[in-house]
């Protein structure tokens, strides 16, 4: 049996000599490396993700239907709802894919977004996906609301929403406190309940929170912003994607957002 | 900005089409579909698997960067700590660039073992900047937080870098001790990483100097999330994260701390990416 050195050594020197074979044999299961440069690496990791997908253990599929869909600037954001059977019950799991358009059309990177309470009923955290803080013209619209979210201002926030407006953060209570994620709140009325109690809360427990935009494009009508929630109090970022649509007179008709930060 | 473009036939309307093909292929574990979805390997994160990449570990072992412009030499193993279940082995790779520098990479690779002494999982610490030249953030390897319990020295250490203690920080440190941050810097405000500091007198400057950049002074606090901590007696490794409250940015690394035959800290070598 080696020694952890020469163990240790022989990692080494697979990598550089690009010996496939000799790391496989250093590890008693899926080779499982994490470098600073490629990150965390576990052998059929991927085909682990096709062939057993979190969202489908103990569930049977049924469709997935397209609620919204955005493109441009090389991106595009698909907004889902997967239909899925589980104990012989009807679930619906929101997904966003966001994805970079690579050659000939096709993906060349993708990021999926949803709320993983709706499938193990825990609340987590996602860490950053992209490092590097961006800065986007938004339009004056989502300029405002932007500006509004940062500084809880609550009349200057639902100016920006035209009277049928709404707000959908895919979580499951209009309430908060019950701690289910950001629900559903629709028109003036119901945007000044929920949005009113997140900034409420937000101002008590997390005073320095801001968001971290990371990646942001437009169609035109439908700006999808990916983002991180930067909560000093927190030691964890939470990650997610906002997809504010605007009606013909640039108001916002819908701010559809997906994170797992309530 | 571009306008809406999602008519049939058009690129927008292929790009929604191949997003359901995406979350039908995970649902019904669709292999070939995915894989015919990307102009490369596929490269999906998602909230459950975290970042995947089809062929990743083919692509780290056969194209691993350290050695992406440069022609391997030797590997020198400096020091080890191994117990029952892990193991904390620290190395130096020489090689040469092909602008014919010399690259002395310092490596911490901790291993966790299963049953056969081999590997079941193994996490790699260096420099990056060694490599390209940049700072980088490297973000938890590790989630949770353990409470470890640690020799009483590295105990006190560990309690006295937490509560800006430089005179706790000294009293862990022996007679001649060594402090090796592996980077190149001797003075902290060149953000080019902890050096190396021979002598009491050197350690205390770098300590007064960090305590000072920790007590958030210039608005840089940190502080130590402990992840995993192991000892073979002599040497206590300690895997970390450098939390950045302020701009929730993490810095993770590992912390190999060696005691002398008087009971105190020896030498103190530290890999992380933090500057």
């Amino acid at each position: 049996m080696r020694s952890a050195p020469e163990l240790a050594s022989a990692v080494v020197r697979g990598l550089v000599d690009h010996n496939l074979a000799e790391v496989r044999a250093l590890f008693a299961g899926p080779v499982d490396i994490d470098d600073p440069f490629h990150g965390r690496q576990v052998e059929r990791a991927f085909e682990d993700l096709v062939l057993h997908w979190r969202p489908m253990q103990a569930a049977t599929f049924e469709s997935v239907e397209v609620d919204f869909s955005a493109f441009a600037s090389g991106f595009v954001a698909t907004e889902m709802r997967l239909h899925l059977r589980r104990g012989g019950k009807p679930l619906q799991l929101p997904v966003v894919a966001v994805s970079e358009i690579g050659e000939e059309g096709k993906f060349r990177r993708t990021r999926l977004y949803y709320r993983r309470a709706h499938i193990d009923g825990r609340q987590h955290h996602r860490a950053r996906m992209l490092e590097a803080e961006i800065s986007f013209d938004f339009h004056p619209t989502l300029r405002r609301y932007q500006d509004a979210l940062q500084v809880r201002d609550l009349e200057a926030y639902l100016a920006t929403f035209a009277e049928e407006g709404y707000f959908d953060g895919h979580g499951g209570s209009q309430n908060l406190y019950d701690g289910l994620g950001m629900g559903r709140y629709e028109g003036r009325h119901g945007l000044r309940a929920g949005l009113g109690q997140m900034m409420s809360i937000g101002s008590k427990e997390n005073p320095g929170r801001r968001l971290e935009h990371v990646n942001a494009f437009s169609d035109g009508r439908t700006t999808v912003l990916e983002f991180n929630i930067l909560r000093p109090q927190e030691p964890h970022v939470h990650a997610g994607v906002a997809c504010y649509e605007l009606d013909e007179d640039g108001l916002l008709l819908g701010a559809r957002v997906y994170d797992e930060a309530w | 900005m571009t306008s809406v473009d999602n008519k049939p036939g058009s690129e927008g309307e292929r790009a929604e089409q191949q997003s359901v093909l995406l979350i039908e292929g995970l649902a019904c574990g669709d292999l070939g579909t995915i894989r015919g979805l990307y102009d490369g390997p596929a490269d999906i994160d998602d909230p459950f698997a975290g970042h995947t990449i089809d062929g990743g570990l083919e692509a780290l072992v056969r194209a691993w960067r350290p050695v992406e412009d440069a022609r391997y030499e030797s590997l020198r193993v400096d020091g080890s700590a191994v117990n029952d279940s892990m193991c904390g082995v620290e190395l130096t790779l020489f090689a040469t660039r092909s602008n014919g520098s010399e690259l002395q990479l310092a490596i911490a690779l901790v291993g966790e073992f299963r049953g056969g002494g081999l590997f079941e999982r193994v996490r790699l610490y260096y420099r990056r900047y060694s490599i390209d030249g940049q700072q980088h953030w490297r973000d938890r390897v590790l989630d949770e937080e353990v409470e470890a319990t640690f020799d009483p020295v590295v105990a006190r250490y560990q309690e006295a870098l937490r509560e800006r203690d430089l005179g706790g920080v000294m009293a862990s440190f022996g007679a001649d001790p060594v402090f090796d941050g592996h980077g190149d810097a001797q003075d902290l405000s060149t953000e080019l990483g902890m050096g190396r500091y021979e002598g009491r007198e050197a350690i205390e400057a770098l300590f007064t100097q960090m305590l000072g950049l920790a007590s958030g002074s210039d608005g840089r606090y940190w502080y130590l999330e402990h992840v995993n901590v192991f000892s073979e007696g002599k040497t206590t490794v300690l895997e970390f994260n450098v939390v950045y409250p302020q701009e929730n940015r993490f810095q993770a690394g590992v912390a190999f701390y060696e005691l002398g035959d008087d009971g105190l800290i020896r030498e103190a070598r530290v890999y992380d990416e933090a500057v």
